[in-house]
């Protein structure tokens, strides 16, 4: 927990700064956070805002401090691309509690700021074919598994279910009606401009996948699973396969064709030379 | 995108995409962003669509566009020099109205004139026909009076017509054996046998000296009355015939009169016909000019969800609009969405969406 002497929040818009602070979050929009509110449990996180709060006057002011507090929960997205198997946009949503506080002691009366993170972060998962979905409106196409007052599930082909807040999906919806994917993360700060290009790669091929010719197998770009897999086909077994990928690794590029790379593999396997 | 990508950006990207798209490249994605930027600009966009709707209205291929420019501005050229005389023409044409106008007068005025004419005409046809009818009622009466003269003749003469008419065969009778008929009445009448034959003969040859010449002379003065008689029926058959062609030459006459009136009766409905048009239309002269002065009109709907929606239980909520150019948006809510309005191409006979060039005839 950050303790600030002094009333370092009055409203909102105060509290929110101070929390994007404490996460070491830089150029967030104000209007981010709000996406995320209906995942914030109010009644929960303010029985355990109060004790925390005790807990923090009680330890700086002794036992017998009687205060009186203005709180706010600000959620704080972090952001994260997963390109393994499927490839997901991952958002981590820690909720910060930020309370102004009046103390009062037998000699003295005093303000404090505390800002702490409340209970554990919640995580949504959204496949990046499920962005694709969203925007071409269609989500139709994938069958509703469950849903509750809060949260509906979707069953994704190929991943895991997809487990979001009824109020994001709507926010969502309504907010790439009038801008792109790489703008709304743009608003996440720093963060979002590193995750922009890949998100906008991934759902650009998604995009423009129907429409593209099927690519020869001499100009596919290698992956490790697609190397394995063209080895095991010309008769290695698996375990033979693997290690003679991990052999070849450092002479491979994530932008080789799957042609050259199997070259440059059979080459290091067989302990010719580097081209 | 409020930033652009880096070069590194930009490889992430194209890297990313082939995940899913095996065929993307870095150069497909710049390709995409100058898309994007000119698609920013709403010119762009419109050329775009102008194009697109060339090709399929008018068959010509974007890369023929810009001689069908050339074309269409050489026409557009032609048609600008064709508007001064258009417009003389449209000058000469109000003249025209007003000339017709004035005609019209004259013939609202002509009509009157006819139809007081035809009013007189009417009463002197009356006039006539009683004429006529007392005419004839005086024709009957005289030709009662001589056949009554004559009867009085007969009876004074002590004839019947019966009896002149047999006298005639008698003689004629007599005339073939070589008897003339005094010779007859002689022998008749000494023939007779009344009682006081004797005394008569006397009487008659006292007064004429002889029975037949006192017969002779009976018979001239009848031959005389009944010539007298004869000429007299004629004459009045003659006064007859004539009455009768003054009746038919009257009643065609009347003929041609009503002829002439259902004439100008049609005549005046067919004006009075102009005349609700030209109040009716001429109002709207200057509009109905300014759109023949369009390339084309293209009809069109505000067809957005919620226009679509209430148009379908009050049409009139519904924004209609009139281009001439291609519309990009809805001018009334600003949506793009939007429709080409049914009733006037049905109005017109014409397909949905065909081009449409107002014209007037001369």
């Amino acid at each position: 927990m950050k303790i600030y002497p002094g009333q370092h929040a009055t409203n909102q818009k105060e509290a929110r700064d101070l929390a994007f602070q404490s996460a070491g979050v830089e150029g967030m929009s104000a209007d981010v956070p709000g996406m995320f509110e209906s995942m914030v449990e109010t009644d929960k996180t303010n029985s355990d805002a109060d004790k925390t709060i005790g807990t923090a006057v009680r330890s700086r002011t002794g036992s017998k401090a009687t205060w009186h507090a203005d709180r706010w929960f600000v959620p704080v997205p972090t952001l994260q691309y997963q390109g393994k198997d499927v490839p997901h946009l991952i958002i981590e949503v820690n909720t910060y509690l930020v309370a102004a506080a009046v103390v009062r002691t037998p000699q003295d009366s005093r303000l404090m700021t505390m800002v702490e993170s409340m209970g554990k972060p919640i995580t949504i998962s959204i496949p990046l074919l499920f962005l694709h979905v969203l925007l071409k409106r269609d989500l139709g196409r994938f069958a509703i598994i469950a849903r509750d007052a809060l949260y509906t599930t979707w069953e994704v082909p190929g991943a895991k279910p997809v487990h979001l807040p009824h109020d994001f999906i709507n926010k969502l919806s309504n907010l790439l009606e009038w801008q792109s994917v790489v703008t709304w993360l743009e608003k996440f700060g720093s963060q979002g401009r590193y995750m922009a290009p890949l998100v906008a790669g991934n759902l650009l091929g998604l995009a423009f996948q129907d429409s593209t010719q099927p690519v020869p197998v001499n100009s596919e770009i290698v992956t490790p699973d697609g190397l394995v897999s063209a080895l095991e086909s010309m008769a290695f077994r698996h375990s033979e396969a693997e290690d003679m990928v991990k052999l070849a690794a450092p002479r491979l590029r994530a932008d080789m064709t799957l042609e050259e790379a199997i070259r440059i593999t059979l080459q290091t396997g067989k302990g010719g030379v580097s081209p | 995108m409020n930033h652009e990508f880096t070069a590194d950006e930009i490889r992430d990207v194209a890297r990313t995409a082939l995940i899913y798209c095996p065929g993307f490249s870095e150069e497909q994605f710049e390709s995409l962003m100058e898309l994007e930027k000119r698609i920013a600009d709403s010119g762009y966009l419109e050329v775009v669509l102008g194009l697109l709707r060339l090709e399929e209205e008018k068959g010509i291929a974007c890369t023929e566009a810009l001689d069908a420019c050339e074309e269409l501005m050489e026409r557009k050229a032609k048609l600008e020099q064709q508007v001064p005389a258009l417009e003389k023409g449209m000058e000469s044409l109000k003249a025209r109205i007003q000339q017709a106008n004035g005609e019209y007068n004259q013939v609202q005025q002509s009509t009157a004139k006819a139809e007081q004419q035809l009013a007189q005409i009417s009463s002197k046809y009356a006039a006539a026909e009683k004429k006529l009818e007392t005419f004839k009622r005086q024709a009957e009466k005289r030709k009662k009076r001589i056949n009554k003269e004559v009867e009085d003749y007969h009876r004074q003469a002590n004839v019947t017509r019966e009896e002149v008419t047999i006298a005639g065969k008698i003689k004629a009778e007599a005339g073939n054996h070589g008897v003339g008929l005094e010779l007859v009445l002689d022998i008749s009448q000494e023939l007779s046998a009344q009682k006081n034959a004797r005394k008569e003969l006397v009487e008659g040859f006292k007064q004429h000296h002889s029975l037949t010449k006192y017969l002779n002379e009976l018979s001239e003065q009848v031959e005389k009355r009944r010539m007298e008689v004869t000429s007299e029926v004629a004459r009045l058959k003659s006064q007859q015939d004539q009455a009768q062609a003054q009746v038919q030459a009257l009643t065609e006459t009347r003929l041609g009169i009503e002829n002439i009136i259902t004439q100008l009766q049609a005549d005046v409905a067919a004006e009075d016909e102009y005349r609700r048009f030209y109040r009716r239309y001429y109002g709207s002269n200057g509009l109905l000019e300014y759109l023949a002065s369009w390339e084309q009109l293209i009809f069109l709907r505000c067809n957005n969800a919620l226009s679509a929606a209430t148009g379908v239980f009050n049409p009139s909520k519904v924004a209609h609009f009139w281009t001439d150019k291609p519309a990009v948006k809805c001018p009334h809510c600003g949506s793009p969405m939007f429709a080409y309005d049914e009733k006037p191409y049905q109005v017109l006979g014409l397909q949905l969406g065909t081009s449409f060039k107002l014209h007037f005839g001369e």
